[in-house]
């Protein structure tokens, strides 16, 4: 009988491991989906919305999907930010033509300078959201681990899915995955950054931003037209025709019009070689404050 | 002798799966596609990377400043 039980010991322990391993789940990961999934997330109503120091309207619910990350205050709270992550997170995301996404960060922080001038020097031009009380955690009851609090909600505000994508690309795969059932990834051949966030830009003023389009491919390509989401774009490209191993620059204008709140402009390069267009996006915030001095 | 030995090894390999899939059938059950692919991307991540360094103020961040520096070989500050 001894006999028999060392032999077959290890066989069972290899079939047990291989099967158990089917699905890779932790226990916490298991309760933290289960509570989350289905339920409505809620903003706190007192606090506003801001792009840096700068305050800004924004309907945060109206859109297909929303991703909103809180970040708490214990240890390095910059460190736990990831601001230049989340800014090519954003940008990539923003490429998915047909839906619309939102963006929140909320920091259980005083907007105090330090927040401020590590959004500034990272370049985070998106909204966020200051609660030092941390209202939104206890308003919504989440989990205590920081692994549980970014979570991507769907039109209804109800969490479609938990986990932070900027810090696990298999959490961003699902996330995209999800996106993309609605929507069209669009990415550029041409250009490696067709996404800017311009941030707030004041009613009536005039920006612009350069695109390199760097055609590392073997084939000439020539510029058939160019289309633009409104009248408030415009957009010229430097050279008509891009050989191989040149950089043509797009340069993109926007005119503020004067509606107050988040826009998003694109242009469309169309070249004779390419059945689809070449996709450029900026976005960001109208602050009225101007009209109403 | 052998036969009887063998007889006993395939049944003990059979509860194993039997053990085994109900196992797996319990973590699973109840739950969408969709959770049980949020599950397992989370349960594939490691919990906070980067934080726990700069929380004992070791290397990968300057605290209180400019967030970390992504991308960057460890240095002491």
């Amino acid at each position: 009988m001894k006999y028999i039980n060392l032999k077959i010991l290890p066989n069972l322990i290899i079939f047990l491991t291989i099967l158990s391993l089917c699905h890779n789940m932790r226990k916490d990961d298991r309760n933290a989906v289960l509570n989350l999934t289905g339920n409505e997330i809620m903003l706190p109503d007192s606090l506003g919305f801001m792009i840096q120091d700068v305050p800004v309207e924004y309907d945060f619910s109206f859109a297909d999907y929303k991703v909103v990350t809180y970040i708490d205050s214990k240890g390095c709270t910059t460190c736990s930010m990831k601001l230049t992550l989340w800014n090519d997170l954003i940008n990539e995301f923003k490429t998915i033509e047909g839906i619309d996404v939102n963006f929140l960060m909320i920091l259980n922080k005083d907007a105090d300078e330090d927040l401020i001038s590590a959004l500034k020097l990272n370049f985070f031009r998106h909204p966020v959201m200051f609660d030092p009380q941390g209202t939104f955690k206890e308003k919504n009851s989440l989990p205590s681990s920081p692994a549980y609090h970014t979570m991507l909600l769907d039109s209804d505000n109800k969490v479609v899915a938990v986990g932070n994508p900027v810090l696990s690309p298999k959490i961003k795969d699902l996330y995209r995955q999800i996106l993309t059932e609605n929507g069209t990834e669009r990415s550029s051949e041409l250009c490696q950054k067709p996404v800017v966030a311009l941030g707030v830009v004041n009613a009536g003023d005039s920006v612009f931003r350069q695109f390199n389009l760097v055609n590392n491919g073997k084939d000439i390509w020539n510029v058939q037209g160019i289309t633009t989401s409104c009248d408030c774009i415009s957009a010229t490209i430097s050279s008509e025709m891009i050989n191989p191993g040149d950089t043509a620059v797009l340069t993109m204008s926007f005119i503020a019009d004067s509606i107050p709140g988040y826009f998003s402009k694109y242009a469309d390069i169309y070249f004779q070689e390419k059945e689809k267009s070449e996709h450029f996006l900026v976005h960001g915030f109208i602050d009225n404050l101007n009209i109403n001095n | 002798m052998k036969k009887k030995f063998l007889w006993i090894a395939f049944a003990t390999m059979a509860a194993a799966v039997a053990v085994a899939g109900y196992y797996d059938h319990s973590q699973t059950e109840g739950l969408t596609p969709l959770q049980i692919a949020n599950i397992e991307s989370l349960s594939n991540t490691p919990q906070t990377p980067f934080d726990k360094a700069c929380v004992e103020g070791k290397t990968f961040c300057t605290p209180n400043y400019m967030g970390p520096i992504e991308n960057s070989l460890p240095v002491n500050w």
